[in-house]
């Protein structure tokens, strides 16, 4: 499906639109979460990035969006430093699909994705104080297309708290592509899906990816990666151990160190020519 | 040009001048330009939920029916003999200039029940609106001004300055006027402070959980009444001081001036004006610190806006009449049940709830009790302690994740 809201990248597709350098971050008890990661995402790429627990993937992607200040490094948006930005600036360059929410609020669907708008709003100052939020067709159409992209338009007036939890990582994928930015971060957004709701989800990002926006998606899981994404790269102990193609990746010598498992490898055909690698874990048992 | 401004005119670049992206199609219409209403005709359901609601409607009417009840009791009832309402409507038109004046005792006690009743009102609202200001802010709907610390970081502020200005002789007291700008400005100080301390103290990890918030406010609460457990021993020296201090540690709402009335109303009005600006980002905040600041909140702002107004308010009413608490606990968690969460509707109906509520309990209990009156802070501590029993037992099941 061809969205209505495609970003075209006509003349200079594969500029860099999020470019992090030698980000280093670390907290008082672990010193070396990241220690200096250097890593960018062109418009109209996927970029999957993945590695074992603990290796520092959701502190680089609350620093990739500006939520934490790295000690050393930096991150740039669109060429300009995220840490310059103004709240509402940072949150139309750049969209999170977080890894659930804190607290789910008792809220329409229909007004959660709706909250993806607000960085879009006019900014309340005292001559507008007191007039309801103005709400543009540009709005309307946003969220309209994100329900749809989604398939959340159905229960845009059940309560949030009665989702399922794949339902609900549904409707934070809707809320982060209303907000239509050029930057969209997924953190783990196949967590709770089943099978056919992964492969869905991996459409959608891969869709936003063609449309022009720079995804970049957390995830455990490789085999989307491999068939979905354009590069992969790999973050083990803070640092960036491998990058490149699926195919340069994810090869034994490079995961089984770093996941110390014993990985069975190969290779599928695709249709339209070429392959596309799997892996899959595997232990011989008697 | 700033490449993330939004363009002014429509078909330009919306995320750059550079000429990387483009969207199709080019907005058609501005945009900050209001929705053409037809655009969305295929589904209305889509549009954000309106805040002004049937039943929001319904309520708020309730609540002034309520307000307008309490205030013909609390008008008509008192020691000094009956009040009918058109004695005390015609009170008010004469104090205004617009009526000939009453005979002067029935003016006399016209204008007594006139303050009373504005007072209490006022403060019933400010604090009711702190108290859900508090809860947004803290994403915890046990929050209140009382259980936090701000009104006891307000009585200590005011206690410190009333036995400054004691210190001296009762007469500068006397002088400076019934409420004495000192007085207000260090209950302000000092229930700032205390809620800095607890905001600062029970934030784990970027977040306040409700146990560390409780406990730390319970702490707070626990050395503030020390400290001034302390000063009223001090004051015990000077008679008339340490009395001073102990009935104003009551919370009382009789003996009110016209000053007391300017200084809860103008900090009231200074704290709603802020609800435009926080109530739906405090939505927001609901789902987390981080995920609003995600999705484009300022949260130094939003947090510095809300907690400013909650202190202001509730200084300013416990500077007027000491401690009342629970007020701010009670009724934004009634209001929630009949109104729902969004702060968007619970802020503005915490100030005609809070006046309806506090006004009802002032003005029934001395239409039931008469003579034998107990002071409001008190009933609201007999009413209240058992609530907030309630509220903790009924949350006992999730309160072992917490």
């Amino acid at each position: 499906m061809v969205s209505p809201f495609a970003v075209q990248v006509p003349a200079a597709a594969g500029s860099e639109l999020l470019v992090a350098r030698d980000v280093a971050f670390g907290y008082g008890s672990e010193p070396d979460v990241l220690q200096g990661v250097s890593l960018s995402v062109r418009a109209g790429e996927m970029l999957a990035l993945f590695g074992p627990n603990g290796a520092g993937k959701s502190t680089l992607l609350r620093i990739l969006g500006g939520l934490l200040v790295p000690q050393r490094g930096e991150v740039r948006v669109l060429g300009q430093a995220v840490g310059a930005l103004a709240s509402t600036e940072r949150a139309r360059a750049i969209a999170r699909m977080p890894q659930g929410l804190d607290a789910w609020p008792d809220m329409r669907v229909g007004d959660l994705i709706w909250s993806g708008r607000y960085c879009h709003q006019p900014k309340r100052s005292w001559r507008n104080a007191f007039l309801p939020t103005q709400v543009t067709r540009a709005d309307a159409q946003a969220v309209e297309h994100a329900m749809q992209a989604t398939d959340t338009f159905s229960w845009r007036e059940r309560s949030v708290r009665e989702l399922s939890g794949g339902e609900r990582e549904r409707v934070l994928l809707a809320r982060a592509l209303a907000q239509d930015s050029p930057v969209l971060l997924a953190d783990e957004p196949t967590r709770s899906l089943d099978p056919g709701h992964q492969l869905e989800a991996f459409g959608l990002l891969r869709e936003q990816a063609q449309a022009g926006r720079a995804v970049l998606v957390v995830t455990h899981d490789w085999n989307l990666a491999s068939q979905f994404a354009d590069r992969l790269v790999c973050l083990a102990q803070g640092r960036v151990v491998a990058e490149g193609t699926p195919g340069e990746v994810l090869r034994a010598k490079v995961l089984e160190p770093i996941y110390g498992a014993h990985l069975f490898f190969g290779d599928l055909p695709r249709s339209a020519g070429g392959s596309t690698p799997f892996v899959l874990p595997w232990q011989d048992r008697e | 040009m700033d490449p993330l401004a939004k363009s002014p005119s429509p078909g330009a670049n919306r995320f750059g001048a550079r000429g990387t992206l483009r969207v199709q199609p080019p907005p058609r219409v501005g945009w900050a330009a209001p929705m053409d209403p037809k655009s969305l005709a295929h589904a209305p359901s889509l549009a954000p939920s309106d805040p002004r609601s049937q039943r929001v409607r319904w309520v708020a009417l309730g609540l002034c029916g309520l307000l307008l009840a309490a205030t013909w009791v609390s008008l008509g009832v008192g020691r000094s003999g009956d009040v009918g309402a058109r004695e005390g409507v015609r009170g008010l038109l004469a104090w205004l200039g617009l009526a000939d004046p009453l005979e002067p005792t029935q003016a006399w006690i016209v204008g007594l029940r006139w303050t009373r009743t504005l007072v209490t009102a006022l403060v019933g609202a400010s604090l009711a609106y702190a108290g859900a200001l508090l809860q947004g802010v803290f994403r915890n709907d046990l929050a209140a001004p009382s259980i936090l610390g701000t009104t006891a970081g307000a009585s200590l502020g005011a206690s410190i300055a009333i036995l400054a200005a004691g210190g001296q002789g009762l007469e500068i007291l006397n002088r400076l006027g019934p409420a004495p700008v000192l007085v207000q400005v260090c209950a302000f100080l000092g229930a700032a402070g205390v809620t800095w301390l607890v905001a600062i103290l029970g934030r784990v990890g970027g977040r306040f959980s409700i146990p560390t918030l409780l406990l730390v406010g319970i702490a707070i609460n626990a050395v503030v009444g020390g400290i001034l457990a302390a000063l009223q021993s001090f004051a015990l020296a000077d008679f008339e001081v340490a009395r001073a201090l102990f009935a104003w540690g009551f919370g009382h709402l009789d003996d009110k001036g016209t000053s007391e009335i300017a200084m809860v109303g103008a900090a009231l009005v200074v704290g709603a004006c802020v609800i435009p600006f926080v109530a739906r980002e405090l939505d927001m905040l609901e789902a987390g610190e981080e995920d609003a600041a995600a999705l484009g909140v300022n949260l130094v702002r939003v947090k510095a806006l809300a907690l400013l107004a909650a202190t202001l308010c509730a200084a300013a009413s416990v500077a007027a009449v000491g401690q009342i608490a629970f007020v701010g606990l009670v009724v934004p968690h009634i209001l929630r049940l009949l109104a729902g969460r969004s702060y968007r509707k619970l802020l503005p109906l915490c100030l005609l709830g809070g006046a309806a509520f506090l006004l009802s309990i002032d003005a029934s209990q001395r239409a039931l009790l008469g003579d034998m009156r107990l002071r409001p802070g008190v009933t609201l501590s007999l009413v209240g302690g058992p609530f907030f029993l309630f509220l903790l037992v009924k949350s006992r099941k999730r309160m072992t994740s917490w």
